[in-house]
């Protein structure tokens, strides 16, 4: 069990998702003429903002954080599969 | 769960010599002993017909040669090697399915399905789309009128999505389940291979090969809707239709399982 892939396909996979997840929920708020700030402290998620009649929409560097944590997560679970595969079996 | 009515077929890719059944998709052999070689000569016909081939040549009880003949039939569809097909209608087999699935919930026994080996042709990209989508059609149904019913509270009330975006969704969930399986089989770039239902799943079964091909074969199958999602989304982003990224939300799912949450995940990870 590589760690190391489990962290690249981690990041890759949760990337994808929230990316994608990002987009519709902006656009889907944007479409009901409403505007949005997804924050947590100083980092950005997702911006929606509404000047003249117009939608803006902004996905934050929040959401590759996001990605980077799934990969930490991934990873984490692979060592965790590893170590349990390692450990001597008691009959 | 066989009965003596169920007829035993060797699928294409299996064929069957003097003593052994051999495996063009695995390149390998299984040696038959003398009964095995009855009840697999006995395929085309009811599983009842070499029961009473078995009782005749080796002078076995009417219980032992059906036991025998039952339970080796089950064992070569367990290995893939054999379909069984079951006389009557498909409803009725369901059915029956059910009815035993009922009397075993108590004891917290899930009936085993049987295995339905296709043979897969590999030649061209085209022969392969369609052979897998033919193959995966029945499961992305099922998952399109699972995710309308799953999705359907997000329906009704103001603000709820429109009729048009929750089937769009539903048929999403759908188009998703036969891309992945799609995107596994063209990554097995003429590779001999047979495609595998057992109940809802599907599966692609190819011979051994290097780590690095399983890998690409592995990631391929999620690889292919979460590109077609990422696409989607940066389309929808472009014209501004939420629809669009709606569309893609399911079909970017399916790169969860490229985590350890997934098959494909686990086995790029260990090769």
């Amino acid at each position: 069990m590589s760690v190391l892939k489990a962290f690249v396909l981690g990041i890759a996979a949760t990337a994808v998702i929230t990316y994608v997840f990002a987009a519709a929920v902006a656009l889907v708020i944007a479409a009901s003429g409403g505007s949005v700030e997804m924050t947590v402290g100083p980092l950005g998620f997702i911006e929606v903002t509404r000047e003249q009649g117009e939608s803006a929409i902004g996905l934050g560097p929040g959401l590759a954080l996001l990605a980077l944590g799934g990969g930490a997560l991934n990873a984490g679970a692979g060592v965790l599969v590893r170590r349990a595969r390692d450990r001597p079996h008691v009959p | 769960m066989l009965t003596l009515d169920d007829i035993l077929i060797l699928p294409g890719g299996v064929s069957v010599d003097e003593r052994a059944l051999a495996d063009e998709v695995r390149g390998e052999s299984f040696a038959l002993n003398a009964a095995g070689a009855v009840v697999v000569a006995c395929q085309g016909r009811p599983l009842g017909d070499a029961a009473a081939e078995l009782r005749e040549r080796f002078g076995l009880t009417r219980e032992q040669a059906e036991r025998d003949v039952l339970s080796f039939a089950w064992l070569l569809n367990r290995a893939l090697l054999a379909n069984i097909v079951r006389p009557g209608r498909a409803p009725l087999a369901l059915v029956r399915f059910l009815a035993v699935a009922v009397r075993l919930l108590p004891l917290g026994i899930v009936p085993p399905m049987l295995n339905r080996r296709q043979h897969l042709d590999t030649a061209t990209a085209g022969r392969v789309a369609r052979g897998t989508l033919a193959a995966a059609a029945p499961r992305s149904l099922v998952a399109t009128v699972g995710g309308l019913f799953l999705s359907a509270p997000l329906l009704p009330g103001d603000g709820g999505a429109s009729v048009g975006s929750w089937l769009a969704l539903g048929a999403a969930i759908g188009v998703g389940v036969a891309l992945h399986e799609l995107g596994h089989a063209l990554a097995l770039g003429g590779l001999p291979a047979a495609l595998v239902t057992s109940g809802l799943a599907l599966s692609i079964l190819y011979p051994r090969s290097t780590r690095r091909r399983v890998a690409a074969i592995s990631l391929a199958g999620p690889a292919l809707p979460a590109a077609i999602a990422l696409l989607l989304a940066t389309v929808a982003l472009a014209i501004g239709v939420p629809l669009v990224a709606t569309i893609a939300c399911p079909l970017a799912a399916h790169a969860l399982t490229v985590t350890l949450a997934g098959r494909d995940g686990r086995t790029v990870c260990r090769s």
